[in-house]
């Protein structure tokens, strides 16, 4: 191949975006307003992209839906693959219509083992430019990692670690040995409240924007804009 | 970094955002009761005692934090030598380099800037006092072996001066590397509209475009596609649709369109400029002989749009959704001068003295990688 047919193709850029969304009763009206924009997100998010004069040459998103393993370990998490869009656009709609708002019990949610899933995702890694995206909805602080109780559930993913020590590990750094993560490629959007784990995740790890949420109060429309921003810019 | 926190003295008065892409975050701040504009680093964190990782991990990170350090230094500190210099006074470097707990932030004094209807109202001199101070700041920072690495039109800003001439600024130079040294192929950043064909090479890991193909030649094919895109509000078109960037389309052997209202100096020169081998473009000292020629700048016909738009600079609130490049309400100029009570940063070059309208920009630059609140020692020279 010439150095010119290599470029035929021109310029080839690649993003994944993983929802983490926490799918507890509080969280109702966030997944009331995830449902209503679910339809119009490829076409907003490709609107975004093109005012910055940017196009993307293919989009797959994910969704982790979460609650906690404490309180029940049957419903405390379900996920996807990831869906291309806008070729999966009506199964990655089908998912989202089946999400309901309920359950969790205490406020700590099992927020960190649906960030662990997302990290493990089978992200893009061809193409020339890759962007992968982990979005995280909650309302609630995180339970910790590791406790042995939890773990021994059936429904336990297998691929989350046993401490944040870990997981920070597989989110990695520059130069980083054990990364699971590409250091260049990764964004972490916090739409969470400030408190821990959240602060100290947006103070250690890089390429993490915190945005302290109002979520719980429902997501407006212009605040769906904001995300729509958000993940654009950081795109 | 929130709206309201105090940072290091400085006081966030609007919402942070990381509109205009970037690995940062930014928002506008008052200290000593001037603003600032002030960027946070999304990477790379300093590892706190109490952070989370392991020692070796901690280790690794550290040393790519004194890499990060070193390398914005040396570019500060270059920078700080052209800002002395006659025309150096258009480029906005920053006033202020530290870290805060984990996160590293850079300052730079808020620029004010002018309305301007449309280029179009200008002279035609008046257009080429604008492309010359242009060109004159990139020879500022070529003269230094520094490459911005970004020129797009988001980072001039147009600012009318006291004899009612509008000059070009530039800004932002957290992207701008050494000529021949880039960043690895995978941390390299700027935007790929503006991006010369070396920087798609580099960036696909071409074998015949290596790190040292990446020089100031970069920015001179950027600066031919900004010509082009302030004088006709377009970019050079391109024969296929395939390429959403000029730089692809030269990469792939295709011939830019260079809009048939620009004079043929200019045509001739816009061509070498976006030429597809970065040795065959011209130096900007080249560039600004050809801009002595004030009709080179002179354009036939109405513009498509019948307005030019040319970016006016930043907001005094950041507005995510506002487009670049809309026009802006006449602000306050601002004086700078002496700030009171000086912190014991590390000083550059010469104590300022009076900044008068229209001077140069203070040749001092702080540069505090202490963590006030460790109070370790200055580990600055590192």
């Amino acid at each position: 191949m010439t150095a010119t047919d290599n470029y035929s193709v021109g310029f080839t850029y690649a993003v994944d975006i993983v929802f983490c969304i926490d799918a507890t009763g509080s969280m109702r009206p966030v997944i009331d307003a995830v449902k209503d924009n679910v339809r119009s997100f490829h076409d907003l998010l490709s609107s975004a992209m093109a005012e910055k004069s940017k196009s993307i040459s293919q989009l797959r998103v994910r969704v982790i839906a979460f609650r906690d393993f404490a309180d029940n370990p049957d419903d405390a998490i379900q996920f996807t693959d990831f869906f291309k869009l806008p070729q999966q656009r009506e199964e990655f709609e089908t998912f989202v219509s089946k999400l309901r708002a309920d359950g969790g019990g205490d406020e700590p949610e099992s927020a960190l083992e649906a960030l662990a899933v997302a990290i493990d995702s089978k992200w893009e890694r061809g193409l020339d430019r890759r962007r992968h995206v982990i979005v995280m909805f909650t309302d609630a602080a995180a339970h910790p990692l590791g406790d042995p109780s939890v773990r021994a559930e059936a429904t336990y993913p297998q691929a989350v670690p046993a401490s944040i020590d870990e997981l920070f590990e597989r989110w990695g750094y520059q130069s980083s040995e054990e990364a699971s993560m590409e250091n260049a490629a990764k964004r972490l959007l916090l739409f969470a409240p400030d408190t821990i784990p959240w602060n100290a995740i947006a103070a250690d790890w890089d390429n993490t924007i915190f945005l302290p949420s109002r979520a719980g109060d429902g997501l407006e429309d212009h605040e769906m804009s904001e995300i729509i921003n958000a993940i654009a810019n950081s795109i | 970094m929130r709206a309201g926190e105090v940072i290091n003295s400085y006081h966030v008065v609007t919402e942070p955002t990381n509109s205009g892409g970037g690995m940062c975050m930014w928002a506008f701040a008052i200290k000593n009761r001037r603003e600032y504009f002030l960027k946070e680093f999304l990477q790379p964190k300093w590892p706190a005692p109490d952070s989370m990782g392991s020692p070796a991990g901690k280790e690794r990170r550290r040393t790519n934090c004194y890499e990060f350090e070193r390398r914005h230094k040396e570019i500060m500190h270059r920078l700080a030598d052209a800002t002395i210099t006659p025309g150096g006074g258009n480029l906005v470097t920053a006033v202020d380099f530290f870290r805060a707990n984990t996160t590293y932030y850079k300052v730079t004094e808020k620029i004010v800037t002018a309305s301007l209807s449309s280029l179009r109202a200008l002279s035609v001199h008046e257009r080429a006092v604008i492309f010359r101070t242009l060109v004159l700041s990139l020879q500022m920072l070529h003269q230094q072996e520094i490459v911005h690495g970004d020129l797009k039109p988001s980072n001039v800003l147009i600012q009318r001066g006291v004899a009612g001439l509008h000059t070009a600024k530039l800004i932002d130079f957290d992207d701008s590397y050494l000529s021949g040294r880039p960043p690895p192929q995978d941390q390299i950043v700027g935007d790929s509209i503006y991006g010369a064909p070396e920087w798609f090479g580099y960036t696909k890991k071409d074998s015949t475009m290596p790190a040292s193909a990446l020089t100031r030649a970069a920015d001179i094919f950027a600066l031919g596609l900004l010509f082009h895109h302030y004088l006709t509000d377009s970019l050079p078109g391109r024969a296929s649709a395939r390429y959403w960037a000029p730089g692809q389309a030269v990469i792939a052997g295709e011939q830019l369109l260079i809009d048939g209202r620009l004079s043929p100096g200019l045509t001739a020169l816009l061509k070498r400029m976006t030429a597809p081998q970065p040795g065959d473009r011209p130096s900007v000292e080249e560039i600004f002989g050809e801009l002595e020629a004030d009709d080179l700048l002179t354009v036939r016909g109405p513009t498509r749009s019948g307005r030019v738009r040319i970016n006016m600079g930043r907001p005094a609130s950041p507005a995510p959704d506002e487009e670049l490049g809309e026009e802006r309400g006449v602000e306050p100029y601002e004086e700078l001068g002496e700030e009171p009570g000086v912190e014991p940063y590390e000083e550059l070059g010469e104590e300022p003295g009076e900044r008068g309208e229209g001077g140069a920009s203070p040749s001092r630059v702080r540069i505090n990688i202490r963590n006030k609140d460790e109070g370790a020692t200055d580990d600055s020279d590192r």
